[in-house]
């Protein structure tokens, strides 16, 4: 055995022999420790039994939007992918997310209004629940609606949906899928897929939804334009030229100077940028670009400038959009439309040809092409895409495109760079300036272009951690989304946290503090008492640092035995506080608790405590000589 | 053989603003011989014991050595450490009362040198009570020291003294804390366990007649006043007793 080990052997032989003296210093520093073990045991498990009861109910982690901001889908898969975010779905209007609902087989049909909740795959609140998502056709109801309706899982509901104040009415069935606890919510609420709730609110703004045969319009889309394009022989008065933007619809006028003279081969290549081109323009008129601000112009705002060069002979009237491009296979096109009023000098057409009607709900899908791109192109429909690509004095981007089969006929007089479009063709395309499109099949069989949804206002979501409840909600306001959450409840728990653990650890402080003073005194006076032994054990030929061993092995021995004193003491104490609030409590939950860390990191501090007193107390050891043991009997 | 060899020694020290020097022109400790150190109060006994027990360096010396049959050690101007070892190793000591550890049993206190040493714990345990059979304690081996007599005591720390074999023993008033009847056999059973031991004793007492009575040599002092005290020891004198110890 080594020379140490024989010394700390020593010490704790003298710490057993001295057992009263032992027992007085264990009882002090049990003393010290006891109050702060239980008022950690007491803040731990407070603390840790409410932030339980916030983190298992999901209810805590949901943060719903308050003010219907419009957000587009690209925004929810941007926020479904940050790692602080469980779960997130859109919500629609919630004008339009209720119905009237009632169990199909029962025969007192108990008609109840329920407020319709999107949900989906890893919806936390159901799953927390003990709930599968509802499929197509089925529903989630909470404790209170199955009350309400008198319904049971497994009921078939015919949720009957309204609009003009009931006199249009549309019913579909649902089949419920699950019940949820009080504890998911008091409201009485249906949670289905989105697509059955968008379904509902389509039917509510009339637009007809095919797959239920719910009655509606169909949701074609408007010819649109940003700008048009007046041509004229000769430049219009001041008067005349205001008179094109006062209650037309229009905003911003643009006049250009011709840019060739009479008789002189128009060249698409050879114009100046800033000044539309349109090969149907001969470059010796005079131009204007009168355009709209914000939303794009209409057909009635067209047509109404229309009427103001009414009569006029040179004029020649047509929408233009320089933002719309066409492409098919690697060649892509910018597209121009015909006119809207009076006759081109180049090809002739004019607005009594079909290719004038603004109107028009189905324009043909051809794209006129110069004959020698049409001959390269060959016959037959291709799939294009047709792109809307803006970039606004802000530097916001607009960038929208849908893909349909087009055809590609040759015309003269069109430049190589150049797809001329039927007028609605140009301006239905137009629309991708404030919408998605779809190209769809109407009610009544038909292709057209239909108007996807404008985004959603709202969304239920759900913070993958309580701490990320507060963090999300900040970075929602910053980017104008009001919500709701029970980020107060979760902050006051928090800092209730963190003012407890800053309180426990001022007291632990000045309560340690006295601990290391009471250790060191006891170890000064101890080896005071023991100085002739440590004396001998010099002469014995123990160095002093090796004997420094003696007290330090000697105060981990009287700390150590004090914390297991207050240890016992504690769990007899956290016993008798759990049992006697055993009735406040759920499950193994507890108000006075330490764990196994906590326990662990107490030792450790305790451990610490000895080792600082002992070694404090060893500098007197080291000043011990052998000659003090052959004298001062 | 001779076990420790001293020559031309000098140690000044200074107390209260006087000094007092301690002179050894020549003193040489043999195996088997008991030398007993006498002399008044103040003439350098304890500090002729610090010497020899490596806790005090002389300021000079022409010789400092223990010799043994893996040569001669030279203890002169030696680090503190080496001091250590060498008194754990080589040197055994009875204190005045024993000082022996009252939290640790009789046999676990006469084990305790060779303990800390490193020494086999059953040789050791084995060889504690042979001593213990030897000093005549071997019924009292499991009982705490404050269970025994003053003469007891001094048997466990003489016992304490030899276990780890060494060459040379410091007693310093063995007999100081007994009576006169137990101050013989004391003396007596030290000066015989000693030499069986084939060690060197040196036994500082005030006690000269019990002196005469049990060493074989006697080494006294001669103090003067030049420039404070100077005590100088004289050369060991032959006693009587040398003889029937023999």
């Amino acid at each position: 055995m080594s020379k140490a080990l024989q010394i700390a052997v020593l010490s704790y032989k003298d710490v057993l022999h001295e057992w009263r003296m032992t027992l007085c210093v264990m009882f002090a520093v049990a003393a010290i420790a006891t109050p702060l073990l239980l008022f950690f045991g007491l803040k731990s498990g407070v603390m840790d039994t409410l932030e339980r009861r916030l983190l298992e109910n999901p209810v805590t982690m949901e943060l719903s939007s308050v003010n219907e901001k419009k957000l587009e889908p690209s925004w929810f898969e941007e926020t479904a992918s940050d790692p602080r975010v469980e779960f997130v779905i859109p919500r629609t209007r919630r004008l339009s997310a209720s119905a009237e609902f009632f169990v199909k087989d029962k025969e007192r049909k108990i008609r109840r209004s329920l407020d319709l909740y999107p949900t989906g795959d890893g919806d936390p609140l159901l799953l927390h629940f003990g709930s599968a998502a509802p499929g197509e056709g089925e529903c989630v109801l909470t404790a209170e609606a199955s009350r309400r309706l008198e319904a049971k899982e497994g009921d078939v509901l015919v949720a009957t949906v309204s609009k003009d104040r009931g006199s249009v009415k549309a019913q579909r069935e649902f089949r419920v899928a699950g019940i949820l606890p009080d504890g998911a919510g008091a409201t009485p609420v249906a949670y289905i897929r989105l697509k059955s709730l968008e379904q509902v609110e389509a039917f509510k703004d009339g637009v007809a939804v095919p797959e239920l045969n719910w009655p509606g319009s169909d949701n074609v889309t408007k010819s649109v334009t940003p700008s048009v394009l007046l041509a004229l022989d000769k430049p219009l008065d001041a008067v005349r030229e205001s008179m094109l933007i006062q209650n037309t619809g229009f905003v911003n006028l643009k006049g250009f100077e011709p840019s060739c003279s009479d008789g002189e081969v128009h060249q698409e290549q050879d114009l100046d940028k800033q000044k539309p081109y349109h090969p149907f323009i001969p470059c010796e008129k005079y131009l204007y670009q009168i355009s709209s601000v914000g939303m794009p112009a209409d057909i009635s705002d067209v047509k109404s400038l229309a009427d103001r060069v009414r009569g006029r002979q040179d004029a020649l009237l047509v929408p233009y959009n320089p933002y719309l491009s066409v492409t098919a296979g690697n060649r892509t096109f910018s597209i121009l439309s015909f006119a809207a009023y009076g006759k081109s000098m180049v090809s002739g057409e004019n607005c009594a040809d079909s290719n004038c009607d603004l109107a028009a709900k189905l324009p043909p899908r051809v794209f006129y092409v110069s004959p020698a791109v049409a001959a390269e192109m060959g016959d037959g429909p291709k799939t294009v895409t047709v792109t809307y690509h803006e970039v606004n004095s802000r530097g916001e981007v607009t960038d929208r495109s849908i893909s349909f089969e087009a055809a590609f006929v040759g015309k003269e007089g069109v430049g190589p760079n150049v797809a001329l479009a039927h007028i609605a063709l140009a301006g239905q395309l137009g629309s991708l300036q404030n919408r998605e499109l779809s190209d769809a099949v109407t009610s009544a069989g038909e292709k057209a272009f239909m108007l996807k949804r404008r985004g959603y206002i709202g969304f239920r979501m759900y913070a993958a951690k309580l701490e990320d409840v507060m963090s999300l909600q900040e970075k929602l306001t910053a980017e104008g989304i009001r919500t709701m959450s029970k980020a107060d409840r979760i902050a006051e728990v928090m800092s209730l946290d963190k003012y407890l653990g800053m309180l426990f650890w001022l007291i632990a402080s000045a309560s340690l503090a006295g601990a290391v003073c009471c250790l060191v005194a006891n170890m000064y006076a101890s080896i005071e008492r023991k100085r002739k032994e440590l004396a001998i054990l010099r002469l014995l030929g123990v160095h002093g640092s090796t004997l420094c061993i003696y007290p330090l092995c000697s105060s981990l021995l009287l700390t150590l035995g004090g914390i297991a004193i207050s240890l016992a003491v504690f769990f007899v104490l956290a016993y008798t506080v759990n049992s006697t609030f055993a009735e406040q409590l759920q499950g193994d939950e507890k108000f006075c608790n330490l764990t196994m860390l906590h326990l662990a990191v107490t030792v450790l501090i305790a451990a610490l405590i000895a080792c600082v007193s002992g070694l404090a107390a060893s500098r007197r050891v080291m000043k011990i000589e052998p000659s003090e043991s052959l004298r001062d009997e | 053989m001779e076990y420790l060899c001293l020559r031309n020694l000098r140690l000044r020290r200074h107390k209260n603003g006087s000094s007092f020097t301690l002179c050894v022109p020549e003193l040489r400790v043999c195996a088997g011989q008991t030398l007993a150190v006498v002399g008044q109060s103040g003439c350098g006994k304890s500090t002729l014991t610090d010497i020899l027990a490596l806790i005090l360096q002389p300021d000079s010396a022409d010789e400092f050595l223990m010799r043994g049959p893996e040569g001669d050690i030279n203890l002169l101007n030696i680090p503190k450490r080496l001091q250590a070892e060498i008194r754990g190793r080589h040197i055994g000591y009875v204190l005045q009362s024993g000082g022996l550890f009252p939290f640790l049993s009789v046999l676990d206190n006469i084990m305790l040198p060779a303990r800390l040493l490193g020494h086999n714990q059953k040789a050791v345990k084995d060889k504690a009570l042979s001593l213990a059979v030897d000093m005549g304690i071997a019924d009292q081996v499991y009982k705490k020291p404050q269970f025994l007599s003053g003469g007891q005591r001094q048997r466990v720390a003489i016992a304490r003294a030899l276990i780890h074999d060494p060459k040379l023993v410091l007693a310093d008033e063995p007999t100081a804390a007994v009576d006169s009847v137990s101050a013989e056999e004391i003396c007596d059973v030290l000066k015989r366990t000693v030499q069986n031991h084939n060690a060197a004793l040196v036994i500082v007492s005030h006690d000269r007649a019990l002196m005469r009575r049990h060493a074989d040599y006697e080494v006294t002092y001669s103090l003067e006043r030049r420039d404070g005290i100077v005590s100088t020891l004289q050369p060991p004198v032959r006693l009587d007793s040398a003889g029937d110890a023999g």
